[in-house]
């Protein structure tokens, strides 16, 4: 329904996403997963028609959107990274002037504003300011807004950054639900991975403008087949046995993280007792030791050598 | 559309308690500050001149006229060749026809007071002069005139030094008497005919032209529009400030992805900083008018002038704005608000009548958009027409449109505000 062909964009000296393709199909609730400055957000905005790829097409319904972006605009609800709200202004009026902007009007739109406040669990603060709502709230508002059109598509850039977790399970269920009920189309972004691996049926990982990894949760860990991840936790690290750990011909990948090492070994290795071994001679206490499940966190460790946060 | 954007942008302001203080409150306590402390800087430039005036006469003049007469007679020479005894009546004719003739009497409270009121009168500052006329005045007068010798007389003019440009236009008009009787001396004693009235007339008329050149306004009527002027300016960061706010919280792309023109937005803004400009600029008048009677008597030029600045503050709005978001930055509006306005209200008389000191910086004044209206405000005060500011006022509204159109080539294309 909606694709990215061959997308490339240049920033002056930058080259925040470099040949990216990506498609999304009707009903599908579709991740794209990132750390910092990955380029999501700039993907985003050649999605959503904001900005203009320097090379490469944006197509929905097999049309390509670039030069007429008005199909795709009454098709999308973008939800921006920012709080993209009037804090001056209360829920209600925030609401009814977005509305407006989407050509809502008279009982349409009051009627939608109340659905909509519904949805969001904001009914009882549609008159207070913006202003006095704690982040969660404004993230809920900053979605509700999004919605006020009925949008097919709703395209989502980090929708949970900053906020408490039960606005957060709040929001991640109502996407869920409206992807469920509504068969509404769902692009989010986010750099959480168990965000994206609860909600998504397909995810595009990206890394520095790149894609590095697609397809549904089950084939991107797929990539860690052929490799086991070891967890190793214990009080206290000693840099003497990570550098040891660096240095093992065997370990392909090293990651600490807190009272957590993980460990990335080619399937075939057993390194438990060296490591067990190898505690002992740093007088590090263990706490655990265990071969994980691979998470797409592994996954994108294993890709990039880094951690997908910090 | 169009409206729910300028609605918006106007509750915006409503909500902001210290932008609407920065606009409305701060020019009224400058009014009234600088108004007050800079009074006395004002009066010797433009004062609105309302003198009260003592006039002692020692002596009956009537009697002296006789006396005269007489004299005349008795050496064998017809009074009548100085006129009838009506035109004798040098002092009253002063009096009467020029301290309390049609021209001057709107200015001039004159006061007929006895010897023994002068000391009070003296020590009284309402008072801005005293005129004395000594005893015998005509009678040597007369004798000058008819050439039988004697003293020149003089008329005493006592003023109240503080007063310095009443006390120069009293002494003013009685040199200009001193100097008509000359003329008339001399004319006499060509044997020339003369009429005295209307001489003194003439040249009293030429005093009150001299005076009204001297900007009859005062220090109240100047800094309400100074300030006025002045103040006007922030709205256009305001409104700047809200719209690169707009950019920045990513309220102008969900604007765009709501698939409305981005020419609409600015033309919201445009309108926005003009409207914004017209109220700020109509309740600092209103409010002038009621507290410190500052009162415009041609509304309708009034009216236009306030339009025409208005519009010249809705193009530097819209300039600001597009600045700020073909450069991703709200520097631009920080340096107008923090830097150009304080320049432009220099420059622009803003802050004390500086075209006075020189016609270049009055003429470099007036190209600021602030100054142009200044002068126009001023000039419909002083009594000018629609005719008489036209110039300014084309020139605001020529400004604005500069602006606009910059504004609308700098406006980034799309995809470019991020
Ligand atoms: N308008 C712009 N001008 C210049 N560089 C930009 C612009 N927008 C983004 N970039 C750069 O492009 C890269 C990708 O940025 P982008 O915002 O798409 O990343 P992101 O994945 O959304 O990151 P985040 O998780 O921090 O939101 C970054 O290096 C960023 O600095
Ligand atoms: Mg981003």
């Amino acid at each position: 329904m909606l694709e990215l062909v061959d997308i490339s964009k240049r920033f002056k000296k930058i080259e925040a996403v470099k040949s990216l393709n990506m498609f999304i199909e009707q009903g599908e609730i579709v991740g794209l997963l990132g750390p910092n400055g990955a380029g999501k957000s700039t993907a985003i905005s050649i999605l959503s028609t904001l900005i203009e790829p320097t090379q490469g097409d944006v197509r929905f319904l097999k049309e390509s959107v670039i030069k007429k972006p008005a199909p795709l605009r009454k098709a999308i609800g973008v939800v921006p990274q920012e709080i993209a709200l009037y804090p001056q202004l209360s829920t209600e009026e925030n609401l009814l002037f977005f509305g407006r902007i989407y050509r809502l009007k008279g009982s349409k739109l009051k009627q939608r504003v109340n659905e909509i406040l519904e949805l969001i669990g904001l009914t009882e603060k549609r008159k207070a300011l913006v202003d006095s709502f704690s982040g969660g709230m404004k993230r809920r508002l900053n979605i509700g807004v999004a919605m006020l059109h009925n949008p097919q598509i709703l395209i989502m850039d980090e929708p949970t950054v900053g906020i408490d977790p039960q606005s957060r399970s709040y929001i991640l269920e109502t996407v869920k639900r409206l992807n469920k009920e509504h068969q509404m189309t769902v692009v989010y972004t986010s750099h959480y991975m168990e965000e994206v691996d609860y909600l998504c049926d397909r995810i595009y990982i990206m890394d520095q403008g790149n894609l590095i990894a697609s397809g549904t949760k089950e084939e991107i860990k797929q990539i860690l087949s052929s490799e086991n991840t070891i967890s190793i936790q214990a009080d206290r690290w000693n840099s003497k046995f990570i550098a040891q750990l660096k240095g093992h011909e065997s370990i392909t990948k090293v990651h600490v993280e807190g009272d957590e090492i993980t460990l990335i070994t080619p399937k075939e290795v057993n390194l438990f007792s060296e490591i067990i071994s190898m505690t002992e001679e740093y007088g590090i206490a263990l706490r655990s030791l265990h071969v994980k499940s691979p998470t797409l966190e592994d996954v994108f460790l294993h890709l990039t050598g880094r951690a997908l946060r910090d | 559309m169009l409206f729910q954007l300028i609605k918006k942008q106007l509750l915006l302001l409503w909500r902001n308690p210290v932008q609407i203080f920065l606009l409305l409150g701060l020019p009224i306590i400058l009014i009234l500050i600088l108004s007050i402390a800079l009074a006395g800087f004002m009066e010797s430039g433009s004062p609105k001149l309302e003198l009260k005036v003592a006039w002692l006469e020692h002596e009956d003049e009537s009697e002296q006229i006789e006396r005269f007469i007489n004299e005349m007679n008795a050496l064998g020479v017809p009074a009548e060749t100085f006129g009838d005894s009506e035109d004798m009546q040098i002092i009253t004719m002063l009096r009467e026809d020029i301290f309390q003739g049609e021209d001057l009497q709107e200015m001039i409270e004159l006061n007929v007071i006895h010897e023994d009121e002068k000391a009070d009168v003296l020590a009284d500052d309402s008072y801005s002069g005293l005129i004395e006329v000594p005893e015998n005045f005509t009678y040597d007068m007369l004798q000058i005139i008819s050439e039988q010798g004697g003293e020149r007389p003089e008329i005493t003019l006592h003023v109240n030094q503080e007063d310095g440009i009443y006390s120069s236009v009293l002494s003013q008009i009685l040199e200009q008497f001193d100097e008509n009787l000359t003329t008339q001396t001399f004319l006499q004693q060509n044997g020339l005919a003369v009429d005295m009235k209307e001489m003194q007339a003439a040249a009293s008329a030429g005093e009150q032209t001299q005076i009204n050149q001297m900007e009859p306004i005062s220090s109240r009527d100047y800094y309400t529009v100074a300030m006025a002027v002045f103040t006007g300016l922030y709205v256009a960061s305001t409104i700047g400030f809200f719209a690169t706010r707009e950019r920045q919280d990513q309220v102008f792309d969900r604007i765009i992805v709501g698939d409305m023109s981005r020419w609409l937005y600015f033309l919201s803004i445009l309108i926005s900083g003009t409207i914004i400009a017209f109220i700020q600029l109509l309740f600092l008048f209103c409010f002038s008018y009621f507290v410190f009677q500052v009162s415009f008597n041609d509304i309708l030029t009034f009216l236009i002038t306030t339009i025409s600045y208005a519009i010249a503050v809705g193009g530097i709005t819209v300039l600001l704005t597009a600045i700020s978001y073909r450069f991703k930055s709200d520097a631009i509006i920080g340096f107008f608000s923090g830097v150009v306005t304080s320049i432009l209200a220099f420059i622009g008389g803003s802050f004390f009548p500086i075209g006075e000191l020189s016609e270049t910086i009055a003429h470099l004044g007036n190209l600021t958009p602030n100054g142009s209206g200044l002068s126009a405000y001023i000039q419909i005060l002083r009594g000018s027409g629609l005719e008489d500011v036209a110039n300014y006022l084309i020139y605001m509204i020529s400004f604005g449109v500069v602006m606009i159109i910059v504004a609308a080539m700098s406006f980034p294309k799309r995809g470019s505000t991020r």
